[in-house]
């Protein structure tokens, strides 16, 4: 096999670049008439336990794929558009007290809960006061008033949140929402089947159904989108260039995921200049250029450079003297520093050692640990994990960070929308090492010839409500032409 | 002990020996002759095991080579020498090579000595592997040993190198096997053997990097002098290590150095073989050695038994017939059966018995008769000093009543008068005599043999100092712990007396006389000794003979009437004497009296005194 490989490899690359061209200019410009049908069917590595939007946790790892599905579902009264600008929702305007304590909201006419009932201030009222934190939603009139005992300036970007969906529960404990799809089947970290909701005021999305398959490991997927069996799967970033060289459609967002090392604030990694000794010494370089094929961005940034623009400012090149004499200044120098990862990603596994490897050039013994989902922290000296930036807006982004690794009180201001309120952020939150951040890397997605229309947001999340599915006849000889 | 035993013995003594010395020889030739064979048969398992740890080398290389020579690593090689290359396409592909290869690490560098790819530390991507650089013919150079670093540490290896050329720049594949537990256990190794690895990872010994083919040596510690020998002088060395005491526990271990490329020592393998199998084994022979041989000795202590009552048989029969004529049976004869040296003894035996009870008889006859003369003498002797004054005496009368009729009444009333005398010592000479042949049978009672002592001694003191004749000096020496014993009172007084004056006659010119009692295990010694002239041996020998005596004037009737006396008590009568330096006589009675008069037993006491 190995034999043919590299002809193999150039044909297929050519093949696979024409292709690509051609299915990307097909699904951003679709060229043939939408079609309504058929079933669209996605998988995904990450388990949703539930789907009720107050019980939600605040951040969770599969927070990027139950945006995307609650989105299906579920509308909040404000959203994030896909360049991370608030926009309405349910609600169609919104006014605050200049103390940012009163709030009320005019709702959106015309729309339907999944059962047919139509969407009322009362039932609004209903769904916030059940996730509501620190408010109190009432009726106003025709509209919704959510009061706070403190001022909230950032509430609207609260309420974007997926716990803050509208919904209410049918007699039969249903879960009802608003979204263009209605939830039919729901087995918790399995399955969700999704059917299209007709009365959807923005009107009815052109699939017929959408299944998502959770847990599902990455080479299952690949597999099942080889053989037709999904339409929707997940793409390593290391793998997204190679995979594009196969017979289905690679999309690849924005740098999105960030991967740092967190080190906490006790312990042996405390000392913020051994902590400085190993950001010196990681050549994030090889990180990018070789375990992610190019597909990563090394940064010393928390932010991406594309989101803030100023991503260039914090230093990520190497620097292995300045590593060499900050270890030799430590005083009581460690004998090693255990790095855990998730012991089910791949490529946290090959960072880790790569890490290791360089912290032992300047004499730091770092020993990987792969650790299960159960207990990725216990009793450990640094942790490699990933942060999803959760939309392309700043002040949430950097809020979210900062809730993420418990390092609130370093921001200064509540109101970080600013690009320099931002920077100062980001550099308080970087002050001492605790972060150390290594690499940004894109989302993947392989898409299946007969996906349409495939958008998706700024930061990676999905967009169904406008995907529509070749028929098979015109997939049957779509094939024999290809 | 009897013959019939020490026959029994020495054949037995002999077969033990004999066994036990056949036994010894088989067992040590057997164990000697084991040691070769396990000797040899490690040997042969350690070549095997070298042949086999060249095997695999040589399998490492060959898939090393089998990577070299494959068309994609060509290509690699290809693009890998253009110009700005892209490092990363290459960053997995020694992984799959390895699991493709069944090769523990696969390094895929660039001509320059940057690694491209690593299978056993997939992070060294893009670092410097300077020592593959070197111009070696890594082709001519085969396998060879390294110490390879890992994420975990360092490691031994068994590595091959291969150089895929492409103009003056090209690809060095280096691919190589752990040399580790799983490597050990993989090699194929009789039952009984077992490989150890050390591998030398820091200057000093460390127990932890001892390990076998499932991990973790135990004990690690019992092979440090070994390996820290070799350590120290590089060369194949054997020693037998005892885990415990038990030799069937010991293991007798082929240390050998492993050395690299340049001949820098990078461990140690270590062959053991189990002498367990070698130990049961000699413990079976020994068990059956044993067993054999105390069959063997079982065997020939039958034999013996056989052997000796058969050769002992005659020798006992005869042994019995001359107790029988020692006892007295002189009619007893051996009955000869055979015709070898032993009937051969049997019939001197019988002719020598026959010539003896002949001569007895004769001898019978002679000391009868002898005795006849000597009682005829004796009697002759007593009579006549009697005879002859009565003789005269009645002459004298006739004499008398023929020439002078008035004086004849006087000389009537003087000669019956002498003739009365002379009669009564006729009278007494015939009692004595008559005494003598009607011994009277002891009246037992309980009699204090000091006060008797003292009684005698008492009796006789005027003869002791008596005036015209030199004194005698009574000494006593009477042990106060001693008993009554049961006794008639007069015989013993008189037996005393007889001493006595045995022993104031053989002193005319005075001396010491010394009596003296002690008590001796349930018995009562009374010794009389005299400083008198003494006896010699013949005279001992004769002394209790009736009607012998040495003195002028004696009846020789005294001794034998104290060992009458002494014998009738169930006693002893012993006589110690020398020439010129006395005599004494020692008398022992028991001092329970249990009714069985011990005849005889003067003679063998007087035989033993008198040795």
């Amino acid at each position: 096999m190995k034999l043919t490989r590299f002809p193999f490899l150039v044909c297929v690359s050519l093949v696979g670049i024409m292709g690509a061209a051609l299915s990307l200019a097909s699904a951003a410009h679709p060229s043939a008439r939408p079609r309504y049908g058929g079933t669209l069917h996605i998988q995904t590595e990450a388990k949703i336990l539930s789907l009720e939007p107050a019980e939600l946790p605040p951040a969770t790892d599969s927070a990027a794929v139950l945006n995307s599905l609650t989105n299906l579902v579920f509308e909040r009264l404000v959203r994030f558009d896909e360049t991370g600008q608030l926009v309405p929702g349910l609600a169609i305007a919104w006014q605050a007290d200049s103390q940012h304590r009163q709030w009320q909201f005019r709702l959106r006419s015309g729309v339907f809960f999944h059962d047919g009932t139509p969407l009322t201030p009362s039932a609004v009222v209903g769904s916030l006061e059940r996730a509501g934190r620190g408010w109190r939603a009432s009726l106003f009139g025709e509209t919704v008033l959510i009061q706070t005992d403190e001022p909230r300036p950032d509430l609207l970007f609260e309420l974007c949140q997926p716990r803050y969906g509208i919904y209410r529960h049918a007699p039969d404990g249903t879960l009802l929402g608003t979204g263009p799809f209605q939830l039919q089947d729901w087995v918790p970290g399995e399955r969700a089947m999704l059917t299209a909701f007709e009365n959807y005021w923005d009107g009815r999305p052109f699939l017929d159904a959408v299944e998502l398959r959770m847990g599902r490991p990455l080479r299952h997927q690949r597999v099942d989108l080889e053989l037709g069996r999904a339409d929707i799967v997940e793409i390593p970033a290391g793998e997204a260039a190679e995979a594009g060289h196969s017979s289905f459609t690679v999309w690849v967002s924005k740098p999105v995921e960030l991967l740092l090392l967190v080190f906490p604030e006790e312990g042996p990694g405390a000392s913020p200049r051994l902590r400085e000794a190993i950001d010196s010494a990681i050549d994030r370089a090889a990180l990018s250029q070789v375990l992610l094929r190019r597909q990563g961005e090394p940064t010393g940034a928390l932010l991406p450079n594309w989101l803030t623009g100023y991503g260039f400012v914090f230093p990520w090149q190497r620097d292995i003297a300045r590593a060499h004499e900050l270890f030799a200044a430590i005083s009581a120098q460690p004998t090693a520093l255990r790095l855990s990862y998730d012991s089910s990603d791949a490529l946290a596994r090959a960072i880790a050692e790569r890490i290791a490897l360089n912290a032992r050039e300047v004499g730091i013994v770092v020993q990987p640990e792969g650790r299960g989902p159960d207990r990725p922290g216990a009793e450990t000296d640094v942790l490699l994990v990933r942060w999803r930036l959760p939309v392309a807006n700043l002040a949430v982004a950097m809020r979210s960070l900062a809730a993420r690794f418990g390092m609130l009180d370093r921001l200064a201001s509540t109101e970080a929308s600013s690009l320099l309120a931002s920077y100062e952020a980001e550099k308080a939150l970087l002050d001492g090492h605790r972060l150390v951040p290594l690499v940004y890397v894109p989302v993947a997605y392989g898409l299946h010839a007969r996906v349409k229309n495939w958008t998706a947001s700024a930061v990676g999340n999905w967009n169904l409500a406008e995907i529509w599915l070749e028929s098979p006849q015109a997939e049957q000889s779509e094939g024999e032409r290809r | 002990m009897s013959f019939r035993l020490k026959i029994l013995l020495a054949f037995t003594g002999t077969v033990v020996v004999a066994v036990a010395a056949v036994a010894w020889a088989v067992s040590v030739s057997t164990r000697r002759a084991f040691e070769q064979m396990d000797e040899q048969r490690t040997t042969a398992l350690v070549e095997q095991f070298r042949r086999e740890f060249a095997r695999r080398g040589e399998e490492v290389a060959h898939r090393v080579g089998g990577i070299a020579d494959a068309e994609a690593t060509l290509r690699m090689a290809i693009e890998v020498s253009r110009p700005q290359p892209d490092y990363s396409l290459y960053v997995n592909d020694a992984r799959g090579l390895a699991a493709a290869h069944q090769l523990d690490i696969v390094e895929l560098v660039a001509y320059d000595g940057t690694i491209l790819s690593s299978a056993h530390w997939p992070a060294r991507f893009g670092y410097r592997n300077s020592w593959v650089t070197e111009p070696v013919d890594w082709r001519a150079r085969g396998p060879f040993l390294r110490r390879e670093e890992t994420p975990d540490g360092f490691a031994l290896a068994l590595e091959a190198v291969r150089y895929v050329p492409v103009g003056e720049k090209g690809l060095f594949v280096i691919g190589g096997q752990w040399l580790d537990r799983d490597f050990l256990a993989s090699l194929v190794l009789p039952a009984g053997m077992r490989a150890l690895l050390y591998k030398k990872l820091r200057p000093e010994f460390s127990t932890e990097d001892l390990t076998d083919a499932s991990g973790p040596v135990a004990e690690a510690g019992k092979l440090a002098p070994l390996i820290e020998a070799i350590l120290q002088s590089p060369r194949e060395q054997v020693h037998t290590i005892f885990w415990t005491k038990e030799p069937k526990n010991a293991e007798t271990f082929h240390a050998m150095p492993l050395t690299g490329r340049e001949g820098d020592l990078l461990g140690v393998l270590l062959v053991g073989s189990s002498r367990r199998d070698l130990v049961v084994l000699q413990a079976q022979i020994r068990r059956l050695a044993l067993g054999v041989g105390g069959a063997g000795v079982l065997l020939g202590f039958l034999l013996s038994w056989w052997v000796a009552a058969r050769v002992s048989r005659p020798v006992q029969r005869l042994s019995e017939v001359v107790g029988q004529v020692a006892a007295g049976d002189w009619n007893a004869r051996v009955e000869v059966r055979s015709e070898d040296e032993v009937g051969k003894l049997a019939r001197a035996f019988n002719h020598m018995t026959e010539q003896l009870a002949e001569q007895r008889r004769k001898l019978i006859q002679t000391e009868r008769v002898a005795a006849w003369r000597e009682l005829a003498r004796r009697l002759a002797h007593e009579l006549k000093n009697p005879l002859f004054p009565l003789q005269l005496t009645v002459e004298n009368l006739r004499r008398a009543r023929e020439h002078n009729s008035d004086q004849f009444d006087e000389v009537f009333r003087e000669s019956t008068a002498a003739l009365l005398a002379e009669l009564d010592n006729l009278k007494n000479i015939i009692a004595r005599f008559s005494d003598f042949a009607r011994m009277p049978t002891p009246r037992l009672q309980p009699v204090n043999v000091n006060e008797l002592v003292r009684d005698v001694v008492r009796l006789h003191s005027p003869q002791f100092a008596a005036v015209g004749r030199p004194s005698i000096t009574p000494d006593l020496y009477l042990d106060e712990q001693v008993r009554f014993i049961e006794a008639d009172p007069d015989l013993l007084r008189r037996a005393l007396d007889n001493l006595v004056l045995n022993a104031m006659d053989a002193m005319p010119a005075g001396g010491t006389l010394t009596l003296r009692t002690r008590r001796e295990d349930g018995a009562v010694s009374i010794e009389v000794s005299d400083t008198g002239t003494g006896l010699s041996r013949e005279e001992c020998e004769r002394l209790f003979t009736p009607y012998y005596t040495t003195k002028q004037y004696g009846t020789g009737l005294g001794l034998a009437i104290v060992q009458s006396v002494v014998s009738d008590h169930g006693g002893k009568i012993f006589v110690e004497s020398e020439p010129g330096q006395g005599t004494t006589f020692r008398l022992i009675f028991p001092e329970k009296q249990t009714g069985a008069k011990q005849t005889g037993g003067q003679t063998q006491a007087f035989a033993a005194a008198s040795d």
